[in-house]
């Protein structure tokens, strides 16, 4: 592990030698292309799986945001459970460069919590939804 | 000719057990310039002059070419890099002041389409459409394609508006030299038919600005977002169609919670209603009624603001048969617009706009606009109408009531949906009635000075504007019921596409789609990958992919961009500036050969239309023929126009992080980023110099726009109506469609980006819980959705978070699988202004039709058969 993070570092300017190997998704992608429409979707199936991870990313600024579960975790046939850092840094490029010239191998949940991404607190407050305006009809 | 019928039904076979099992056929296309890049090769093709700019870096192994996002309307400054010479990751530009580094899921992962499998790579063509696809050498695909248009002239007639016979149907994602060049080519040969996509999606916005500002385009930009106190965002679902700027608007609500306010107006609660304060649901169709009771509000509870309507505005409306133009109707009162008002009480409004609408929330809104620093964003909720330009006007009116314009934080801004509908083809004249330059074709003075500008001799380019899209599309297909909607409707037989899928984008299309199946139209269609449009052509013309080509983006706020060439293209893929300059010389020698003396005299416009760009097409294609194209466009054509990019030479756009906002009359003011705030007199250089030379010395503000002879922003004043097709007894719901945010459009780019084509492979309807439960309909069960012109079967999506009010259902339009594609239901009555059509509402009935179950993604693909390729969905007879 530590020999990736430090190849990661390395990576940040020869970029190209820390993508980390990918993981099997524990229900293969052949047997979730067979379920309905509905539930091949990670966000919709995991709400029911891992109901936890799910409402702490909802309440995060990533799910207001629509940074969702493949832009980190990527796809079913290039699943990783833990995301290689280098998929924080399409937006948060400076971040990461910085955080690993000063510590080296570190990763952005070692502080901000891994699907909240925030120092403090449990995430946006107030999230609406349809039922808040109009409980009438919905 | 054709497949043998054994192929035929090898094939299909082959197919449905590949569909079943979700296995995607790969047959290797024998023939066809393979695509993917040897393990070593170097994908690498950047100019000297951009290595040489700050759009170019070196970090390791990575070289990086700085350009622009095309998947939306926003401009977002997007960082290509190339790990050991192939396109491999995207970052964000964080000195832009546009994305600050942030990119949405599109954006990041563009980079994957580049060397993908499907690109086209070499010119196909077919004689007849029931025939395979041969590859072709580019001098032959000119050759026919100037044979072709030649008969399809000669077929058709000389009118007002030129050639009938012909037309181009360009693109809000092509390049603005692109737009600008085609649309030269075509004004050139002698037609106005010119069209492009921004006609389905922007046109009444301009409608709205030409009406209110007397010239087009916003007059400030997104950084109002961060000064204002409250975001009124009505018929647009920014967070998943701008997700940037709907970044930008959650930071400003998530840091002041209490005093920065999000309103969110639609008939469907989105995504982007997660961080609203207020959702205003209302029926859909009824905002015209919504938005006048929000004046009335204003206005009597005298919330305007006195000085700036006394001395900057007037009031104005059309009366038809009254008033000779449209864009100017008559001047009235302030009284009179008080009068008129007076119907549009509160509670006249909410009993119209149902909902969650009361006249207490009415007011409480009213008074907040009126009160506090605010910005209207919207987007297709109100341009897909055909009251579109009325209801940009009325949005516009509640800014100029209460000032809310021309000062941070306060704008009126209409978001584009597609990266350059606004640089390409509002201002480089890429629809039938108007010119590059923000100039109109009926106005003499404007052909004399592009005359001028091009050398070509004085009426070259015809007097009246060209068909609409809608009519452009009826003159192929050209049915009965076509003939009598539109009366001397003339027969198009040549039509030349580019980078747009009209045939999955149009509505009510399957008559369209019938239309191109003949062989009396020969379609040119201009793509990188194959699509539901490619499937009728009989010429497909391979082109280069962004960053594998140069050229600028406009975007919404008035700000261009350069993408420099990065990325070598794929086999023989080309610019399509290098596709005009060869195929216009083509056709200038075959012209010089004809007989008929009309014919013949067009060879020399044809030949000039290109002359000066010849050697640069020949010497460089990827770099040189964009910058000349691009000088000419700035600094001939743009110079002196309020939409002035004189100053924004290719130097200044590699130098900023950010472009070029116009008026950028200089390079002094170019290199500082351009103009930010328009009509501020001391802000807008334009502005300045006006106040000047009409002596408006202690004008604050003023309205150049070349139709307000008055100087001043136009109230308008606009009835309530309707939609054209409101639900009735036989059609109870109302169909509206709309887009998420993984696909582009048609998809035929997302949905070859495993991410975004894994998380949404299909599309879906949304139905309210309520009418789900009375129809017994559950989530992911499929659905009938009927309308008076097609049907489509859908998996439910049934949220109790999100979706549509109840008596409404709404569907994402990005699918190519037949059954699910949705514009064979929509509406295609247009707006009588902007003729923009209606897709936004229409009647349609639903009903459960099979219990959930696995469905088959659909992509359009092209296919080896004897003889030659065709696309998938020709040999599929489900797909047909």
């Amino acid at each position: 592990m530590k020999v990736k993070t430090l190849s990661l570092f390395a990576g940040l300017f020869l970029v190209g030698s820390g993508v980390a190997m990918a993981d099997q998704h524990p229900l293969p992608p052949n047997v979730i292309a067979k379920l309905p429409p509905q539930q091949q979707q990670c966000r919709v199936c995991h709400q029911q799986t891992t109901p936890k991870v799910y409402k702490e990313w909802a309440r995060s600024r990533h799910a207001v945001a629509n940074v969702r579960c493949f832009q980190c975790h990527g796809t079913l046939e290039d699943f990783h459970k833990t995301p290689p850092i280098e998929k924080c840094m399409a937006c948060h490029f400076h971040e990461v460069e910085t955080m690993q010239k000063k510590k080296p191998g570190m990763k952005c949940w070692d502080c901000h919590q891994e699907h909240v991404f925030q120092f403090h607190g449990e995430g946006v407050k107030n999230i609406k939804t349809a039922k808040d305006f109009n409980p009438a009809q919905y | 000719m054709g497949i043998g019928r054994r192929d035929f039904l090898k094939k299909s076979a082959a197919l449905t057990a590949a569909s079943l099992v979700g296995v995607n056929l790969k047959i290797k296309a024998d023939g066809i310039a393979p695509v993917e890049a040897s393990a070593g090769e170097n994908l690498a093709q950047i100019p000297e002059e951009v290595k040489r700019s700050p759009a170019y870096k070196k970090e390791g192994n990575i070289e990086w070419v700085r350009g622009v996002c095309r998947f939306c309307g926003t401009g977002c400054k997007v960082w290509l890099g190339l790990r050991n010479g192939k396109p491999a990751i995207i970052r964000g530009e964080k000195n832009s002041q546009i994305n600050f580094g942030f990119l949405c899921m599109k954006g990041m992962l563009f980079y994957k389409i580049f060397r993908h499998p499907d690109r086209l790579t070499q010119p196909l063509y077919r004689k007849s459409k029931d025939e395979p696809f041969k590859p072709i050498s580019w001098e032959k695909a000119f050759d026919i394609m100037a044979d072709e248009m030649i008969k399809a002239i000669k077929k058709g007639e000389w009118t007002p508006f030129g050639w009938s016979g012909i037309a181009y149907y360009g693109s809000g994602q092509a390049l603005t030299e692109e737009t600008y060049l085609f649309q030269k080519l075509f004004r050139c040969i002698g037609t106005n038919h010119v069209e492009g996509n921004p006609r389905l999606c922007m046109a009444s916005a301009v409608g709205g600005y030409l009406t209110s500002f007397g010239t087009d385009e916003p007059a400030g930009g997104y950084a109002d977002f961060d000064k204002a106190q409250t975001v009124f965002i009505i018929g647009s679902n920014t967070a998943e169609c701008h997700p940037i700027l709907y970044r930008r608007i959650m930071k400003n609500k998530l840091a002041n919670p209490g005093g920065y306010m999000v309103i969110n107006v639609d008939p469907r609660v989105s995504p982007t209603s997660k961080i609203a304060d207020i959702h205003m649901q209302f029926k859909p169709g009824t905002d015209l009624a919504l938005l006048n009771a929000m004046a009335h509000v204003i206005v009597k509870e005298g919330l305007y603001d006195k000085e700036f309507v006394s001395k900057y505005c007037s009031f104005h409306i059309y009366t038809k048969g009254k008033d000779k133009n449209p864009l100017i109707g008559h001047e009235v009162s302030f009284e009179e617009y008080k009068r008129f008002l007076e119907k549009y009480t509160p509670e006249y409004a909410a009993e119209i706009c149902g909902g969650n609408i009361t006249p207490e929330l009415i007011r409480k809104v009213a008074r907040r606009f009126a009160t506090t620093r605010t910005v209207s964003i919207w987007t297709m909720g109100l341009n897909q109408r055909t009251r579109g330009v009325w209801v940009n006007n009325l949005v516009t009116n509640l800014h100029l009531l209460t000032g809310n314009i021309c000062k941070d934080g306060a704008d009126a801004l209409s978001l584009t949906g597609q990266p350059n509908a606004c640089g390409g083809v509002r201002e480089g004249g890429g629809l039938c009635h108007i010119l590059p330059g923000h100039r109109v074709v009926k106005n003499p003075k404007h052909r004399a000075q592009l005359e001028k500008i091009w050398g070509v001799p004085k009426g070259t380019i015809p007097p009246k504007p060209g068909y609409h899209t809608v009519k452009m599309f009826s003159a192929i297909s050209y049915t009965e019921e076509d003939r009598k909607r539109f009366p001397g409707l003339k027969p198009i037989h040549f039509i030349w596409i580019e980078e747009t899928s009209p045939l999955q984008s149009l509505p009510n299309m399957k008559r369209f789609r019938e239309g191109f199946a003949r062989d009396d139209v020969f379609v040119v269609v201009t793509d990188i990958f194959p699509t539901r449009t490619t499937e009728f052509a009989n010429l497909i013309l391979p082109a280069a992919f962004h960053f594998e080509k140069t050229g600028v983006y406009g975007c919404t706020e008035r700000r261009s961009q350069l993408t420099p060439k990065a990325v070598k293209a794929p086999g023989q893929a080309m610019p399509e500036l290098w596709q005009i300059v060869e195929f216009a010389q083509v056709l200038a020698k075959k012209l010089k050969r004809e007989r008929d003396p009309k014919l013949r005299a067009r060879a020399a416009a044809v030949y000039q239309c290109v002359a000066p760009f010849i050697e640069a097409a020949k010497k460089d294609p990827w770099w040189t023929l964009s910058k000349e194209v691009w000088h000419e466009y700035a600094q001939k054509v743009t110079k002196g126009r309020d939409s002035t990019l004189a100053g924004a030479t290719y130097e200044v756009l590699l130098e900023r992080p950010d472009g070029v906002q116009w008026p950028a009359p200089t390079v002094e003011i170019a290199r500082k980023g351009g103009t930010l705030r328009r009509f501020v007199v001391g802000k807008d250089p334009l502005a300045t110099e006006f106040a000047k030379k009409h002596g408006l010395t202690d004008w604050k503000v003023v309205d150049y726009g070349h139709l307000h002879k008055d100087h001043k922003f136009w109230i308008w004043l606009r009835p309530y109506k309707g939609p054209a097709e409101p639900p009735d007894a036989e059609y109870p719901f109302v169909l509206s469609t709309g887009r998420v945010i993984d696909h582009w459009h048609t998809a035929s780019m997302t949905g070859r980006i495993p991410e975004l084509a894994g998380d949404y492979p299909y599309a879906w309807v949304e139905i309210n819980p309520k009418d789900a439960q009375r129809l017994g309909i559950q989530p992911g069960d499929l659905v009938l959705v009927e309308t008076r012109r097609g049907k489509n079967i859908l998996p439910a999506r049934i949220s109790t978070d999100e979706g549509p009010m109840e008596g409404m259902v709404f569907v994402y339009w990005y699918d190519q699988e037949k059954s699910r594609m949705i514009n064979f239901c929509t509406l295609d009555a247009f707006d009588p202004g902007s003729k923009q059509p209606e897709f936004k509402i229409c009647a349609c009935r639903i009903k459960k039709y099979a219990p959930a179950q696995p469905l088959k993604s659909f992509l359009v693909k092209l296919e080896k058969v004897r003889g030659g390729y065709l696309h998938n969905a020709e040999l599929d007879p489900n797909e047909r």
